[in-house]
């Protein structure tokens, strides 16, 4: 329902959530530069996604009524449209359906309550790009905020890398140091979900959430197992190991240079 | 109605006995009076007197010392000798030679004894007898007839009624049963069952709207909590201890989510708003599968499992909704368990369908208890000690199963230490 650019998705392993399913489908590259419009009455929701997204090198334009959305987003050049559902005035389908209606083909990604199965239908076939069900990781949104981009404009790359690691999202192959390692599909999400933010700490949270759709409670070792799973095949025939715990917390990946 | 017969029957036979009975002493009394009247000319002795009585009556003349001076050959000496010890009328003789006696002194030396057979009354009762065991069969026959028939006649536009209502099903609560015109039980009934189901359209729709309202009114401060987190959490200033204290808040805000979005699955189960996609799918494959990617739970947990899947069972499911409902039973299996345990997940095929059983060691849920653990928020565990799970998952399970038509029940013939789960689905 999402390979709208007419590319393959790989199954998820445990599709229990549906919210997040594209997380490890999105294309990835540098996000620096590209210029979001977020219409989003809840305050606190825009501030964050905001201040989350800059610190991913998005530059964002906030507004919190439907009516003042539509406006923008018709007549601003923005690189995607971030598109709560419930908005005061105009509601977030109304306004996708007139940007259409209208020829604007600006990327849009609508935000929507988990589990309304129509409303989200509706919008994939009112011309929304993708969606997002609340409540969401940051992570989540940039990976798709990028894949929708790229998805129009053929900008940004499928490759995802830090140290000596490489990961091809598209051929959805992983090197490390030029050799190439086999993974299942849950240890490739895995390895993605810490990619995506190297150097900083991931907690067990958001990779529970963001591999099994947060099927399982991440206090039940799952992520451990899981972890320690990948890092055998990581760091086989390495003398420093790149996945790092941060005890009650979470995982990190870190340069071992 | 046979009962009531029966018994009308006896009570008009009872009733009838005794005025019988009561018209044999009437008859005694006067004959005697009469024969009285006989022996009023002096010096007239009682067994000189030729008496012409009713042919089932009869006299005897006794002395004074007893002995029996005539008798009229009708009523016998065992019949009337009684009589003499008693004053008033008493019964005497055996049952079909039943008589009624009375004595009286007639003149000096002279006893007579004045009978009335009660043969007489028993032909009489037995004329009765015949004639109802005639009549009564017949009477119930067409009495039942007859009542069948108004009955039905009488019932038929509640039929009516009870059809319309079969018709009417959670997706079309906005129809309503037809009023008659005539103002009757039928058109009281019909009204009031209009009101009941606008009541209960009313209540679904808020159920309904409940559901859409929740999920958007508990989203937004979830979605808050968890972006702003997710931003403090690698807030570079922290200290490792603030950093842990962080992502535990994550953990129960992850608790909170997955409640959140259980309940409200529920809550739309309940309104009927769960539409299930049913395509032709190979069940076994989707067992098989989900057993596959469990054994990370499995692992974690620190048990073992082992799976046998009878292949190539097909059946119409939603796959989404019971992969659901297979991770759930197998994370239950998993986690309610006890170190080196053991989990076992079966698939076979039945007479109606498929049947998946999933078992594991562990402490198991008390005999008592068994009835309720598929109720909302139900925990065997009652210290709590296990804060992990919130008690809806197997709730969730039972009405994803039953919305595919089938059952989830929990053997209750389990050795101790052993719980076990069955899902039945009908095949494709």
């Amino acid at each position: 329902m999402l390979a709208r650019g007419g590319r393959a998705r790989h199954p998820r392993i445990f599709p229990g959530a549906d919210y997040h399913e594209v997380a490890s489908s999105a294309d990835s590259g540098s996000p620096v530069g590209m210029h979001v419009l977020v219409v989003e009455d809840e305050e606190k929701v825009a501030a964050f996604v905001k201040r989350g997204l800059a610190e991913h090198g998005v530059s964002t334009e906030v507004c919190h009524h439907g009516d003042e959305g539509l406006r923008r987003a018709a007549n601003e050049p923005f690189d995607a449209v971030v598109l709560d559902i419930m908005l005061p005035g105009r509601d977030g389908l109304s306004i996708l359906k007139k940007l259409r209606a209208d020829g604007h083909n600006v990327p849009v990604l609508l935000l929507t309550a988990r589990g309304d199965v129509d409303e989200r239908v509706e919008g994939l076939d009112m011309g929304a790009d993708d969606y997002l069900a609340k409540p969401f990781a940051m992570t989540e949104l940039v990976a798709r905020l990028r894949a929708v981009w790229r998805r129009r404009t053929g900008v940004a790359s499928n490759l995802l890398s830090h140290a000596d690691i490489v990961m091809n999202l598209g051929t959805r192959e992983v090197r490390r140091g030029g050799s190439d390692l086999v993974l299942t599909q849950q240890e490739f999400a895995l390895l993605e979900c810490l990619l995506r933010m190297p150097e900083k700490v991931v907690t067990r949270t958001e990779i529970s959430q963001q591999v099994w759709g947060y099927q399982f409670d991440p206090g039940t070792n799952v992520v451990e197992v899981a972890v320690q799973r990948l890092r055998r095949k990581l760091d086989e025939g390495f003398t420093q190991p790149i996945i790092h715990t941060v005890r009650g917390v979470g995982y990190v990946l870190k340069n071992p240079a | 109605m046979a009962l009531a017969m029966t018994a009308f029957a006896a009570g008009t036979l009872f009733n009838l006995y005794h005025k019988q009975v009561a018209e044999a002493d009437d008859d005694i009394d006067s004959e005697t009076k009469e024969l009285i009247l006989h022996l009023a000319e002096p010096g007239k002795l009682p067994e000189t007197i030729a008496w012409d009585l009713d042919p089932h009556m009869g006299w005897t003349v006794f002395d004074a010392q007893g002995r029996i001076l005539k008798t009229d050959a009708i009523i016998t000496e065992e019949a009337s000798r009684p009589a003499l010890a008693v004053a008033g009328i008493v019964s005497t003789g055996g049952i079909f030679t039943a008589w009624r006696v009375r004595s009286f002194s007639a003149g000096p030396e002279r006893t007579i004894v004045v009978g009335y057979a009660m043969i007489k009354v028993y032909n009489v009762l037995a004329d009765l007898v015949v004639a109802y065991a005639w009549s009564l069969p017949l009477v119930v026959v067409v009495v039942g007839v007859g009542t069948w028939w108004a009955t039905s006649r009488a019932l038929a536009p509640f039929r009516a009624l009870a059809e319309e209502i079969e018709g009417i099903q959670s997706e079309n609560l906005e129809r309503r049963v037809p009023e008659p015109v005539a103002q009757d039980e039928i058109k009281r009934l019909a009204v009031s069952f209009n009101e009941l189901l606008a009541r209960i359209a009313k209540t679904f729709t808020q159920t309904k709207r409940f559901a859409a309202d929740a999920s958007h009114e508990l989203r937004t401060p979830l979605t808050i909590m968890r972006g702003e987190l997710e931003l403090l959490v690698r807030d570079p200033e922290l200290r490792p201890e603030q950093q842990a204290k962080i992502a535990s808040l994550q953990e129960e805000i992850g608790r909170l989510d997955r409640i959140t979005e259980q309940l409200l699955l529920l809550a739309r189960f309940d309104a009927g708003q769960v539409r299930l996609e049913r395509p032709d799918i190979d069940f076994s494959r989707l067992v098989a599968e989900v057993c596959q990617h469990a054994d990370l739970l499995t692992q974690a947990a620190g048990v073992t499992i082992t799976v046998s899947i009878l292949p190539a069972l097909r059946i119409n499911g939603d796959v989404h909704h019971l992969r659901r409902l297979l991770l759930n039973l197998l994370d239950n299996a998993c986690t309610h368990n006890e170190p080196q345990g053991r989990v076992q997940c079966s698939l076979k095929a039945e007479a109606a369908g498929v049947v998946l059983s999933i078992g594991n060691t562990g402490p198991g849920i008390p005999a008592e208890m068994r009835e309720r653990v598929f109720e909302r928020f139900f925990r065997a565990d009652l210290s709590r000690a296990n804060t992990r799970g919130h008690g809806l998952g197997l709730a969730l399970s039972k009405e994803i199963v039953e919305l595919h038509g089938g059952s989830l029940t929990m053997s209750d013939s389990c050795a101790v230490g052993w719980t076990e789960f069955h899902v039945r689905l009908p095949l494709a």
